[in-house]
């Protein structure tokens, strides 16, 4: 990570800045036909596919009993892509020997369209980090292809490259076109649900001006445009239709600007509003290429799944169907009614095998059983009288006698005992096995993985099974994801099903007449904000005021990185936290995270000792007088103390050797008389208290300071004890 | 398509309204006796154009709206300008409320008494400024398909049953208006624009025809005029919508260089509408406004007392409703379609308000493939747009050198009606000039993209370029007068040089004068007298005598 780091600073800026020298050269690149290079994020770094995804990368899973991957180097090949980089965060192992058995490979397979294909491995904990991390390493030399590992496309990306590169030429802060399908006016299964993106495009120039994601559970009722975009772009569209399926083609721009801004981590949120947002500043344009024939989507979530699994069925991705045998020894047959057969399924005389169906090699189907609407992989066995409707079953499932299934996935060498019923939104992971005569109720999510525990050895163990679930003799248990129940959002996305129905929606508020027209209003004031009611004053720390952080965070980040003037620093950070209306939560999260952040980094790429690395960088001039100030408050509660500490730990959890600066600078801040013992103290009881529910990364960061509230609890028992002698 | 101007009025009616004419300080100062629609563009009195336009599209039930005080005048006009009894029959009723004054707002003029009682159906609202090439039988044509659902193909599934028999309750037709872009070929600085945002209509799987304007209609979701815009993003920093307006349309295309050319097509609902709510103000910004609001705002068209108003409709439907008699099977072909994908989400339905929608036609300003030349629509409300537009329709051909096929129906008779008033050694370019009655210009004059109204007089030796002149005007020797407008009988005094000048009528301008975008207006006392009127009148008629003696 050191050569990143250094390299960060020249190249970011110079490609930020005076591009001069380097355009010299480049133009030669740019009028230059050399094959396309193409970056694939293989991993999300979401848990959207849990449970499936603990034992199984996401792009190793199967559409159709076809690996997703396997639909996205299609679509490279298909594009004309020279040069293949796969980024993968989890089971990296498991990624590469499938893509080194695969025909793909060009070592090993001849028959390979791509020049390279290379895994590249990384610690990354998100996109923004791979893509930083890509930055850094200088493999790519122009225009390139930015897919993620579950893109479904049969798209031809020539018209799109051809106005990316005419734009190119015309005008170098032009970096990026992202491709979007449009998806109708009305409803439409392969749209995102939940979490609708917005995109503000500028038609008479295909230019985005402006990004945003719009979710129910948002307390801000309003999209915020910028004036000027109103006044210097007389036409605009707002739009909601567009299936957005991560297909961008980018310029070595984007990747010094990613590397720039390193709190950016997700494309869309961060990076694609950030940018446009700073537009004024950095000057570099998005544009889109808004697509009306073809295919194209992500499988981004398990509702997506399902409805890419449906387009497959209906043929929508042809040519990337099963009957097309995509991958080497498939030969599946498409026959009357939509059925997709492999040789060697055997079928009962009086099964009926209906419409829109996939049946893998080696799979047998029982006397009396249905299966409409259904992916089943090789060797499943389905019993007798087994109802399947829109399920989707992957390989080596044994379904027995008498058992239904609706809308539910059930992924390889599970089994479902007899007379069983799965409803709707159930997820079967790998392994696990249903006694007979149970129902799985719906949505509920089964796995059998083995969990990291939380004992210092880290040795996985399996969870023992929960009968109330599977049944007496069954194998399984509920699964349940510490990550998503601070967040109701992604629940939105992680089910199979999209229901808001379990949610409280706050009613929204409608126009009042008071608001901007002449006439006199009508006495109805208690509906709340008028049209343009209030935006501001949102004081909700959980609202999106991520602006805020994100400036707060670079600003102050930047000044302790160049060991500078904290007062500056100070004073910028006063100015942000008073045109933001930032609460003082905020503050102190920003805060936190800029410092631990420092910190982190400075252990890590400096190889510096966790406590040399705080007390640098709370010895810095002016930093304690900061922290008093501003983090913590002259009154010095106890409360806004303990709240820095979560904030600290929080932060840290996701940080690498994140235990070891939590304890250092717990003891750092605790020297220079930031923090007092009662906080401490107070902030190891209430995490203590939490149990079960704090969550096991918060609990495994604060493990190394444990020593320390220990020092502390003798200390004070040592106190009180003498305090009784005397 | 000539076929369309023949085609029946379903009981349609028009009213144009007649204002004061605020943005004409110049020509207005006495809107009593100068009302601003009779102001001329290109030689005709103003609210000519909207007569035509209704005549063009087969309305005869017009109804000019005018304040009592202004009303003689409208009268007088009606009765002896040549260019408005040229009109057909039969002729336009003026109308002049009592409780209507200068600055009675559009839509509280649709509360007076005498004002509803003259609206019997659905109506069209015009303003008098109005200059529309463009046809409107098109515009209505496309209403009656999309709204009274002559064309079986309508956009919205929920809606698709407007002529649904009678028994259940019967779906309210929606309204239309139209807008165009300011900023096309000729910018004008300083016109007035509006806000609107717009969400496409589903046009189903059948094409629409190509003459069709379906392709340029969408649905309004949301109109404010610029002006107001600003006041909110200068409130708030950041322009805010709406999530229920993005959830309800998934795509909506903002506007702000339109302009809302204040032709509305109503049912007739909504003059209850305008009636239940006293706060409606304007037309524009507060009827049309809420309107497109409460089509995606849940409760709002209850609040503004929609539900009652459509109740009410319904039992009191008008004799003049032609969809009343004959069934029409209602094929939703839409529907039939077998190329949509199953949908995985159910979509919900309740008992909620129908808002009738109200479509808006955006008048495309580039010429296209189809239509190589784009039909004038602008609305003249100051005078540089009195100036510009002028200039434009005088570029026309007249209709003596094209013959009858004259694609514009602005064209004039003829570009110079008295060719024997202008002297032989004179420059009058006539593609882009202009000339009508009686006009008499002497020599070694140069008039070059100008309109000159009758009974004018052109002294020797004076230079015209960009100029628009009123009836009676006299403009001395040697005058050069650059982007000027010439009220009524204005004089303009020897070697005066003027550059964008506007002049009020009747004034007598020095001699030698030399100004540059002023009003040269007539502070009391100066204004001229009746005596003067006189003389200038028989000094006209003197040289107009001479005129005859040269020719």
């Amino acid at each position: 990570m050191a050569p990143a780091q250094k390299s960060k600073g020249p190249a970011g800026k110079g490609a930020a800045k005076g591009k001069k020298p380097a355009s010299a050269g480049k133009k030669v690149d740019d009028d230059r036909e050399d094959a396309l290079q193409a970056v694939v994020l293989a991993d999300s770094f979401e848990t959207r596919f849990s449970p499936f995804t603990l034992e199984k990368p996401r792009c190793l899973l199967p559409l159709a009993n076809t690996p997703l991957i396997e639909y996205t180097l299609e679509f490279l090949a298909m594009s004309g892509v020279g040069d293949v980089y796969i980024y993968c965060g989890a089971h990296t192992a498991q990624v590469e020997s499938y893509i080194q058995a695969s025909k793909w490979h060009p070592l090993t397979s001849p028959a390979s369209p791509f020049h390279t294909l290379e895994i590249v491995k990384t610690t990354a904990r998100s996109v923004g980090d791979a893509l930083r991390d890509l930055d850094a390493r200088d493999l790519i030399t122009g225009d390139f292809l930015l897919v993620h590992g579950d893109l479904v496309s049969n798209l031809p990306i020539d018209t799109a490259l051809a106005a990316h590169r005419a734009r190119r030429i015309a005008d170098k802060n032009a970096i990026m076109t992202m491709i979007l399908r449009s998806g109708g006016l009305g409803s439409h299964r392969t749209k995102s649900h939940g979490i609708t993106p917005i995109f503000v495009v500028d038609p008479t120039k295909n230019r985005c001006l402006h990004y945003e994601e719009m979710h129910p559970l948002q307390a801000d009722k309003f999209v915020n445009i910028d004036p000027d975009l109103v006044s210097t772009h007389s036409e605009i569209e707002l739009r909601t239709d567009l299936i957005d399926c991560g297909i961008d083609i980018c310029t070595p721009d984007v990747l010094a600007l990613w590397a720039e801004s390193f709190d950016y981590e997700v494309p869309r949120r961060h990076f694609l509003h950030g940018v446009l947002k700073d537009y004024e500043l950095n000057g570099k344009t998005i544009h889109t290429e808004i697509v009306e024939d073809h295919y194209a989507a992500r499988v981004f979530n398990l509702q997506s799944y399902e409805a890419i699994s449906k387009d497959v069925l209906g043929r929508w991705t042809y040519p990337l169907v099963p009957d097309s045998n995509l991958l080497a020894g498939q030969s599946y047959k498409f026959e009357r009614g939509g059925l997709c057969k492999e040789n060697g399924v055997v079928l009962a005389r009086t099964c009926k095998a209906g419409k829109r169906t996939v049946l893998g090699q080696d799979t047998s189907i029982g006397d009396g059983s249905v299966v409409a609407n259904s992916i089943i992989g090789r060797r499943c066995q389905i019993g007798k009288n087994v109802n399947i409707q829109n399920a989707y079953i992957w390989d080596d499932v044994v379904i027995s006698d008498g058992s239904t299934v609706d809308r539910a996935i059930i992924a390889s060498n599970a089994a479902v005992g007899k007379n069983c019923k799965i409803h709707p939104g159930a997820l079967l992971s790998f392994g696990v096995r249903i006694a007979n005569e149970k129902e799985v109720k719906a949505g509920a999510r089964i796995t059998r993985t083995k969990r990291k525990l939380e004992s210092e050895e880290g040795v996985a163990q399996a969870v023992s099974s929960e009968p109330e679930i599977v049944g007496e003799g069954g194998e399984g248990y509920e699964f349940h994801d510490e990550d998503e129940e601070d967040d109701e959002i992604s629940t939105l996305q992680s089910n199979l099903i999209y229901s808001t129905a379990h949610l409280n929606i706050s009613s929204e508020s409608i126009s009042t007449f008071s608001s901007e027209t002449s006439g006199p209003s009508i006495k109805e004031r208690s509906r709340t904000t008028s049209f343009t009611g209030s935006i501001t004053s949102d004081d909700d720390p959980n609202s999106t005021n991520e602006t805020f952080h994100h400036d707060a965070v670079a600003g102050l980040y930047d000044a302790l990185k160049d060991g500078g003037d904290i007062d500056a620093a100070k004073l910028e950070f006063m100015g942000l936290r008073l045109s933001n209306n930032a609460s003082d939560h905020q503050i102190r999260r920003a805060i936190a995270t800029a410092f631990a952040k420092h910190i982190a980094q400075l252990v890590e790429n400096e190889k510096l000792d966790a406590p040399k690395a705080a007390a640098q960088a709370f010895g810095l001039n002016g930093a304690k007088k900061f922290l008093e100030e501003v983090a913590i408050g002259m009154e010095r509660r106890e409360e806004d103390q303990v709240d820095f500490l979560v904030c600290l730990q929080k932060d840290l959890a996701h940080r690498w050797s994140g235990a070891t600066v939590l304890a250092a600078v717990c003891q750092r801040l605790y020297q220079i008389e930031v923090l007092e013992e009662e906080a401490y103290l107070r902030w190891w009881a209430d995490a203590e208290a939490l149990g079960e529910r704090e969550g096991k990364i918060m609990k495994k960061v604060r493990e190394k300071t444990k020593v320390f509230i220990d020092w502390f609890e003798e200390a004070e028992e040592e106190s009180s004890s003498e305090e009784e002698s005397d | 398509m000539p076929h369309a101007l023949s085609m029946p009025s379903p009981g349609f009616q028009a009213i144009i309204l007649c204002g004061p004419g605020s943005s004409f300080p110049t020509f207005t100062a006495n809107p009593d006796e100068n009302p601003k629609a009779l102001i001329p563009i290109a030689n005709r009195p103003m609210v000519w154009y909207p007569i035509d336009f209704c005549y063009r599209m087969g309305v005869t039930n017009i109804t000019l709206i005018a304040p009592p005080s202004s009303a003689p005048a409208i009268q007088a006009a009606m009765n002896t300008n040549p260019h408005l009894t040229g009109l057909p029959l039969p002729k336009p009723d003026v109308l002049s409320p009592e409780g209507l004054d200068q600055n009675t707002g559009t839509a509280q003029i649709f509360r007076l008494p005498e004002v509803k009682a003259i609206v019997k159906g659905d109506f069209i609202v015009l303003p008098c400024d109005l200059v529309c090439e463009f046809g409107g039988e098109s515009l209505l044509e496309t209403w009656m398909i999309k709204e009274a659902g002559l064309g079986g193909v309508g956009g919205d599934h929920q809606l698709g049953a407007k002529l649904a028999p009678a028994g259940g309750k019967r779906i309210q037709r929606g309204g239309l208006g139209v807008w165009y872009e300011t900023k096309g070929e000729n910018i004008v600085k300083g016109e007035e624009t509006d806000f609107i945002a717009t969400s496409p209509l589903n046009t189903g799987s059948v094409p629409p025809s190509r003459t069709s304007l379906l392709s340029h209609m969408s649905k309004l979701v949301y109109s404010v005029p610029t002006d107001t815009l600003n006041d909110i993003t200068e409130d708030k920093k950041s322009l805010p919508i709406r999530h229920s307006l993005i959830r309800t349309h998934s795509r909506i295309r903002m506007l702000s260089s339109h302009r809302d050319a204040h032709i509305y097509v109503f049912p007739a609902w909504v003059l209850d509408m305008i009636d239940r709510n006293e706060h409606f103000d304007s037309i524009g910004e507060d009827v049309v406004g809420w309107w497109a609001k409460a089509g995606w705002q849940e409760g709002l068209g209850d609040k503004l007392g929609l539900r009652e108003v459509f109740a009410n409709a319904d039992s009191t439907a008008g004799d003049d409703n032609l969809l009343e008699n004959g069934p029409t099977d209602d094929i939703d072909f839409t529907a039939l379609s077998s190329t949509w994908t199953s949908n995985l989400q159910r979509t919900q339905t309740s008992d909620k308000l129908e808002i009738p929608p109200i479509l808006a036609y955006i008048h495309p300003s580039k010429p296209t493939q189809k239509n190589p030349t784009v039909p004038l629509i602008r609305r003249v409300d100051t005078a540089p747009l009195l100036l510009s537009v002028s200039l434009q329709l005088a570029k026309l051909e007249s209709i003596e050198n094209l013959g009858r096929e004259t694609p514009s129906p602005f064209a004039h008779q003829s570009k110079i009606a008295y060719p024997e008033g202008i002297a032989s050694k004179t420059t009058v370019t006539r593609p882009d000039c202009l000339l009508a009655e009686n006009v008499t210009v002497e020599e070694k004059c140069s008039i070059k993209e100008s309109v000159i109204g009758a009974n004018c007089q052109i002294k020797s030796g004076a230079k015209l370029t960009r100029c628009v002149l009123m009836d009676g005007v006299v403009v001395g020797k040697g005058c050069k007068l650059t982007g000027c407008i010439l009220g009524k009988r204005s004089v303009i005094g020897e070697d005066s040089v003027l550059v964008d000048c506007e002049v009020q009528e009747n004034l007598m301008v020095e001699p030698k004068t030399e100004d540059k975008n002023n009003n040269l207006m007539s502070s009391e006392g100066m204004e001229a007298t009746e005596e003067e009127m006189q003389d200038s009148f028989a000094g006209e008629e003197a040289i107009m005598d001479a005129g005859e003696g040269a020719a």
